[in-house]
C-alpha cells in the first residue's frame, strides 16, 4: 500500500470521525442499526460461555 | 478474566467507544483492532494498542500511526496486506458505529465503562471492586 492510498484512507477516516464526534467528546452518530456482539457471528470480541450467568460489557477506546 | 470468564461465570463482551474529540486516534485504533480480529488476533492487537498509547507511540491516527499499527500487525504475525486493506477501506466502521450507538443507548459517556448485567460502572475499577460485584451477583446475600 503506498502512502497516497494510506493518506486518502486516513482522510476518509478523519472525515468519518468528524461526523460522529461532537464538542463534548461523545460520538453521536447513532443512526445505524445496533447489533449486540452476542448477535454477531463469528464474534472474536467476546470471551467465555455465552450462557454464563453474568454478561459483562466493557467499552474502551484504547487511549 | 481467569477467575470469572474462564470458569464460565462471566461472558465478557468488548465494545469500541472511541472518544474522537479528545482521543483523535481512537477510531483508527478501533479499526486496527477489528481488522486484527479478522485474522484471529484481536486480543494481541488490543494489547499492542493499549501499550502503544501508554508509551505514546501513537496519538492522532495519522499516517505514521497507521503504519505503526501495520507494524504491530506484522509483529503479531498477521497478513500485512490483508490488514492494511482492511484498515484503509474502513471495513469495520459501521460495526464501530453500531458499538457507539449501543454504548450511548445504555448511558456510556466515558471510557473505560463497564456494564455488568444492568449496572453501569464508569472508570477503571480495581479488581477487588469487580470481585465484590460479581461474587454478590453470583451468590446474593
Amino acid at each position: 500500500m503506498n502512502r497516497v492510498s494510506m493518506y486518502l484512507a486516513a482522510c476518509a477516516i478523519a472525515l468519518a470521525g468528524c461526523g460522529v464526534a461532537p464538542a463534548t467528546g461523545q460520538p453521536v452518530d447513532t443512526t445505524g442499526p445496533v447489533t449486540l456482539l452476542s448477535e454477531r457471528t463469528p464474534n472474536p470480541r467476546a470471551f467465555g460461555d455465552p450462557k454464563a450467568p453474568i454478561v459483562m460489557r466493557e467499552f474502551s477506546d484504547y487511549q | 478474566m481467569k477467575d470469572y470468564v474462564d470458569t464460565g461465570k462471566v461472558y465478557l463482551e468488548l465494545y469500541d467507544y472511541p472518544l474522537m474529540a479528545i482521543h483523535p486516534g481512537a477510531l483508527v485504533a478501533a479499526q486496527a483492532a477489528n481488522c486484527a480480529a479478522e485474522q484471529g488476533a484481536y486480543r494481541e492487537m488490543r494489547q499492542h494498542l493499549f501499550d502503544g498509547a501508554q508509551n505514546k507511540e501513537w496519538r492522532d491516527g495519522s499516517i505514521d500511526d497507521m503504519t505503526l499499527f501495520g507494524n504491530y500487525a506484522s509483529d503479531i504475525g498477521l497478513d500485512r496486506s490483508l490488514f492494511d486493506s482492511c484498515v484503509t477501506t474502513n471495513r469495520h466502521l459501521s460495526q464501530i458505529k453500531s458499538d457507539i450507538a449501543f454504548a450511548e443507548k445504555n448511558g456510556v459517556r466515558s471510557t473505560p465503562t463497564f456494564i455488568i448485567r444492568d449496572r453501569l460502572y464508569a472508570g477503571a475499577q480495581p479488581y477487588a471492586v469487580f470481585k465484590q460485584v460479581l461474587d454478590t451477583m453470583l451468590d446474593p446475600p
